[in-house]
């Protein structure tokens, strides 16, 4: 339903700064929007594989709830791209007799009630009262239980008339997606899990059928690909039971193996697909400038990164690249400001720095101005006092408290290698200070929004290898 | 080499796309079958949800103290757990119609204020971060998260932002620069479709944020200056804390930081007259259009957007909280047109909020787009809806749209910006800040007869105001509404409304 998250920080950039500081930081569609979480959690397992995260918080009287399915659009076949998509739609459909998850749902005070398709996980979300938290459980259960099964060919199609429209709502008309799809297409090889965004286009989104969206039920939707994460106002040991009743007795749908095939465990295929996460991060190359009548313009600068290390790691010294880059272009009346972002997935990283330009400012002065700041950086790199200030603002963000449900997809992370959380301080060590170069504007790819009244009416691209 | 490719939906493409899906394509392998399905023995279990809970008792807990200085300034202060503070001083007189001189005035603060030592400084920063504001038709509000230990700091540099601006020139231009820069960034035809349709309410006509902007650049210093000493005055202005705070203390420095603000006597009417947004007339809820007004915006593609509004209580009349739970169930209602588009596949989804930030009332919005071959059916289905909701309550349904509403609220106060912006919510209602808690029980007490009083009264004979795009002119005419129509036609630059008859 939803599209995917981002992890965002603004670095030098004030929050008025409206759609067009949006369309530049929406150029990098995120593998992931969600840092390691530094929750403190009770974790098992089932016998059947499903795993469980318990994190109580009694606050305020709110349970949220997630269950997350380990299969998302990186999952489609090829051909079937968006097929992760529709069959998270179609979850949702009444089936025959039975009332619809939605329609339960908020008949117990749930808000919140949705899912996204990432491209590593679908994620299926609620917030409820604490008092109807064995509703959720149990609706949360009936979903992988029942599957597409006694979904009709009338519902499903409707449904499939509601992910086009989506398309055409969500997709289509939203310059920043068709940009992520391009930058997607540029940051990752051919044959990379996440070279295609994942949501599908309109043709392949059209060919799909419930008989696909049932096989692939069968194939991801089983216990031991889910986990599920409780946040909120419970006690662990009224819940725990609770859990087992509803849970424990849920079992993989069989499918016939694939001709040929060895059998694999399902842990074998999700170590196989980790794979791609051990391919080195590659320099980026060249540009893509996106030409359109949109009246804004921005440039990013796109740093992939080789996922065997910790990305957060190099919040600190790239914020303050992104901070001084910012004051240089309000120096020059280039631009308002600078941030970095971090696009975090289960197989791949990247860093991305964006800039919004002030109106009528000439495009072509700014790379300069950043590879100059990149220049300084590594001549007088932070002292003492900038990366306290630098580990300040991190420790304000670190603290910002999130909403339940944010905290439960935070923890529905998916990592291929183990990871740990990071501290305000871990995040500017200052080891990262001489490991600056790999972060060298030549060596990024670049990414221009340019405004142009003889664009056609969708946007220009042109590709500069 | 450069490659050129053009992304769009071209003829030239969609020739190229029918090529390639009927001759060109490879043939998608297939999938290997689906397995059987579940039995009915299998499914029984899961055809009956556990039962719902009793209804709990509200058992929610804030530490919330109000204060008034002698200038007229609230001080509220909610006691938070966590390490970070968050600030809002809300401004009620600083407000803005769109985006215009008032809000230009409040972000070329950051182009200079001077500190207690007569100092100037710009945009200023606690642990990196600056001042954050907005202004809108209920005023401006200033906003800050900022380190507990910041606290005080954050507040001084505040009180010197409404008492002490400077106005430097270069920095001004590079403010306006930037907010220009917004405007043009959101002034997409989407992003107008809301203002553009609330402008058909009687006493929210504007003019566009693009017209506005065009005059930004002529406001020099020391018209910014009259600006801001006509708009950011102390009365009825609120000032919120949320965080690790002890109250004696935030209200101790919050009277250092803004006790001594007073009203400019150089802001008399007179001299304010051209600086002063003009209030709306009294009970705008009840001017009623005599008939719907429908803009029709061409120029854009797309299947059909349509934005539907009627005005409403304002958010201190008692009718509010009924009225909001109205939008919800137009949104929820299971015999409703929004549900039946939707299950249909006509629509993504249709969104029905109650908008309360307009001093004196408030608009109920319907948006969502729709497939253009239901576009008639949307219009007319949604319009009949909201005449008719009156008389189609349920009790079963509004119970459950409550306990929504409720999990909704009590969620917005999970974390210190959310709970200080229903402070200032409570506080526009004319509430007690300390008793914040207590709408949970309000929204509560609502029921069918409560919801039904309030329906007949804002919403049985509305004469709604439309914005859609992407009809063609056969639609409009078969529309069957007797409304006043209007084009508008969408360029790259500009709006330009036409009167059509």
């Amino acid at each position: 339903m939803q599209g995917m998250h981002r992890a965002r920080r603004g670095a030098a950039i004030h929050v008025a700064a409206g759609v067009c500081a949006v369309a530049v930081a929406c150029l990098a569609a995120p593998a992931r929007a969600r840092s390691p979480s530094c929750e403190q959690v009770e974790r098992y397992t089932l016998k059947n594989g499903l795993e469980v995260v318990l994190r109580p918080d009694h606050d305020l009287p709110n349970v949220a709830i997630v269950s997350s399915v380990h299969a998302g659009a990186r999952n489609d076949p090829r051909g079937y791209e968006g097929l992760a998509h529709y069959v998270e739609h179609l979850t949702f459909r009444e089936a025959q007799s039975l009332a619809s998850a939605n329609d339960l749902y908020k008949q117990a005070g749930a808000t919140g009630v949705n899912a996204t398709t990432a491209r590593d996980t679908t994620d299926y979300f609620a917030q409820l009262p604490r008092a109807q938290i064995e509703r959720g459980l149990w609706l949360e259960a009936r979903r992988i239980a029942i599957g597409l099964d006694t979904l009709t060919a009338g519902p499903a199609e409707e449904e499939h008339q509601v992910v086009l429209r989506e398309h055409e709502l969500r997709f289509r008309s939203d310059l920043s997606h068709e940009l992520a799809t391009l930058l997607a297409e540029s940051i990752f090889p051919e044959g990379h899990p996440y070279h295609t965004l994942g949501l599908g286009k309109e043709s392949s989104v059209e060919a799909l059928t419930l008989a696909d969206a049932r096989w692939f039920f069968a194939r991801y939707y089983r216990p031991d690909r889910i986990r599920l994460s409780l946040v909120g106002d419970f006690e662990p040991g009224a819940v725990r039971p609770l859990i087992d009743k509803y849970f424990a007795g849920l079992a993989a749908r069989e499918l016939p193996p694939a001709a040929g095939a060895r059998a694999q465990t399902e842990a074998e295929v999700v170590a196989a697909e980790c794979k791609s996460s051990e391919q080195p991060g590659a320099p980026l190359h060249g540009s893509v400038r996106i030409s359109t009548r949109a009246r804004y313009e921005g440039i990013a600068f796109i740093w992939l990164l080789p996922s065997s290390e910790q990305p957060e790691r190099w919040w600190g010294i790239l914020d303050t690249f992104a901070r001084r880059v910012g004051d240089a272009l309000r120096d020059a009346k280039l631009a308002s400001g600078a941030r970095v972002d971090l696009s975090h997935g289960e197989l791949a990283d990247y860093w991305q720095l964006s800039i919004e330009l002030l109106p009528t400012q000439p495009f072509e002065r700014v790379p300069p101005i950043v590879s100059k700041v990149f220049a300084e950086l590594k001549k007088s790199p932070p002292d003492a006092g900038e990366q306290n200030a630098e580990r300040q603002a991190l420790e304000l963000a670190e603290s910002r408290e999130r909403s339940l449900l944010s905290r439960a997809l935070e923890l529905s992370q998916r990592e291929c290698r183990p990871t740990r959380c990071l501290t305000p301080a871990e995040k500017f060590s200052a080891d990262t200070i001489p490991g600056i170069d790999r972060f060298d504007p030549a060596k990024a790819l670049r990414l221009e929004l340019r405004h142009s009244v003889s664009a056609s009416i969708d946007g220009d691209v042109e590709r500069v290898p | 080499m450069k490659q050129r490719q053009r992304i769009g939906r071209g003829l030239w493409l969609g020739v190229a796309g029918v090529c390639w899906a009927l001759a060109c394509a490879p043939a998608r392998p297939p999938l290997p079958p689906a397995p059987a399905a579940a039995s009915p023995e299998q499914l029984a279990p899961w055809s009956q949800p556990p039962p719902l809970a009793p209804e709990e008792r509200s058992d929610v807990q804030l530490s919330i103290k109000h204060a008034k200085l002698p200038n007229g300034l609230g001080v509220t202060v909610a006691v938070t757990k966590g390490t970070a503070t968050s600030l809002q001083l809300w401004l009620p007189g600083a407000r803005d119609r769109s985006q215009g001189a008032v809000t230009a005035m409040v972000n070329a603060l950051r182009a200079g204020t001077r500190d207690n030592s007569k100092e100037p400084f710009f945009n200023p920063r606690i642990a990196l971060t600056p001042i954050g504001s907005w202004t809108d038709a209920v005023g401006t509000t200033f906003y800050w998260r900022v380190p507990e230990r910041g606290t005080q700091q954050a507040l001084s540099l505040l009180g010197s932002y409404v008492r002490d601006p400077v106005f430097d020139q270069n920095e001004v231009q590079l403010q306006l620069q930037q907010q220009l820069a917004s405007i043009r960034g959101a002034s997409a035809p989407l992003n107008q479709l809301p203002q553009l349709a609330r402008s058909g309410i009687p006493g929210l006509e504007r003019p566009s944020n693009e017209l506005d902007a065009r005059g930004l650049f002529h406001l020099p210093p020391a018209t910014l200056q009259q600006i801001h000493r006509c708009n950011l005055q102390p009365t009825n202005a609120e000032l919120v804390v949320v965080g690790p705070v002890a109250p004696d203390s935030v209200v101790a420095w919050a009277t250092a930081a803004l006790g001594s603000w007073h009203a400019d006597p150089a802001a008399s009417a007179a001299a304010c007259a051209d600086w002063l947004t003009p209030a709306l007339p009294e009970h705008p809820e009840q001017a009623r259009r005599d008939r719907p007004l429908l803009l029709v915006i061409y120029g854009m593609l797309g299947d059909p957007w349509l934005t539907i509004d009627v005005p409403g209580p304002a958010i201190d009349s008692p009718d509010y909280l009924a009225f909001e739970l109205l939008s919800k169930l137009l949104e929820e209602h299971h015999a409703g047109s929004a549900r039946a588009l939707r299950h249909a596949g006509a629509t993504y989804g249709i969104h029905v909020d109650a908008y309360d930030r307009y001093p004196r009332l408030s608009v109920l919005e319907i948006r969502g787009q729709v497939e253009p071959e239901q576009a008639q059916r949307a219009l007319r289905g949604l319009i009949e809806d909201i005449r008719s909701i009156a008389g189609r309550l349920d009790a079963a349904e509004l119970e459950a749209v409550k306990r929504r509403w409720r999990t909704e609220t009590v969620s917005s106060w999970a974390h210190s910006e959310g709970l200080a912006g229903a402070l200032q919510w409570q506080l526009r209602r004319g509430h007690d800040a300390e008793e914040l808690v207590k709408v949970l029980d309000e929204g509560q007490q609502i029921d069918v007869a409560r919801c039904r009083e309030v329906a007949e009264r804002y919403l049985k004979q509305a004469q709604p105001s439309i914005a859609v795009t992407g009809l063609t002119q056969g639609i409009v005419k078969g529309l069957g509404l007797d409304a006043e129509l209007r084009q508008v036609v969408w360029t790259d630059e500009l709006q330009e409304h036409k009167k059509v008859h």
